[in-house]
């Protein structure tokens, strides 16, 4: 029996990244994943993420296989324009969506100091 | 089952739109390979998850089991039919908002076991994955003729 999912074994899951105002966005694919195997770790400035897929019932006979049964493991390293502070993540239907905030610039303020 | 040796015709049809390859040479190799190995060596390489449905096909002993990959779709967008013994699941799927908004078809049609029950049909959808279990015939239905 070979279809059992081997969970020594990754892939790489495909993404997609994009850009707006005022954060980054990205859309991790990862099917058959549910939320509680699912694993998201920021370690200093990678945010590492293991998914694991739901695997058959060790009494089915495989008759035909197309989906690939590894595992999923992506890091992604963050700029330091990302506040990692305020990442927020979703998983529905099989994609992650992280929404990587930038970091919001200090505004200068012009203040009068006061002499004494 | 009896002494009928049960026959794995669940076929594909794989009319995938937008497809990126043409399945011609899957469908050969499905077609030939059909039997008790396919399950192991028809396809290892990953599908580009946004254009192409993947399918696993498992039995146990009361049903089939097929699960379709397709992350990113919502269950509203798909669609279940059986027809003629033949199964096609479909949709379109809208993804991103605004000026990058895309719209994704797709389509994958299943030739049926003939001791599937095709009324008897459980469908789920599931962090992306769309599993449908096909209920097994109990009994081998042996087909009588009448003679006139």
């Amino acid at each position: 029996m070979n279809h059992a999912s081997p969970t020594d074994r990754f892939s790489t899951p495909a993404y997609r990244l994009n850009e707006q105002e005022t954060t980054y966005q990205a859309e991790i694919i990862l099917p058959g994943v549910a939320r509680e195997n699912l694993e998201v770790r920021l370690e200093k400035d990678v945010l590492h993420l293991t998914g694991k897929r739901t695997a058959y019932p060790e009494t089915w006979r495989p008759l035909h296989r197309e989906i690939p049964s590894a595992n999923f493991r992506l890091g992604l390293r963050l700029g330091r324009e990302v506040d990692s502070s305020r990442i927020t993540a979703e998983l529905r239907d099989g994609i992650l969506k992280l929404a990587l905030p930038k970091v919001i610039p200090a505004i200068p303020v012009t203040r009068a100091i006061e002499v004494n | 089952m009896g002494s009928v040796s049960l026959k794995h015709t669940m076929q594909t049809n794989h009319t995938i739109l937008p497809s990126r390859f043409t399945f011609n040479q899957l469908d050969q190799v499905l077609n030939r390979l059909w039997g008790e190995t396919v399950a192991h060596t028809a396809v290892t390489q990953p599908f580009p998850t946004d254009t192409a449905v993947p399918v696993d096909l498992h039995e146990d002993q009361t049903h089939y089991h097929a699960h379709f990959d397709l992350p990113g779709v919502r269950k509203e967008e798909l669609s279940v039919k059986i027809q003629k013994g033949i199964l096609e699941v479909s949709g379109t799927s809208q993804n991103g908002q605004g000026n990058y908004s895309q719209s994704t078809s797709f389509k994958r049609e299943l030739l049926l076991p003939e001791d599937a029950v095709s009324d008897d049909i459980t469908a789920r959808f599931e962090n992306g994955v769309l599993h449908l279990a096909v209920a097994k015939a109990t009994a081998p239905q042996p087909k009588t003729i009448t003679i006139n």
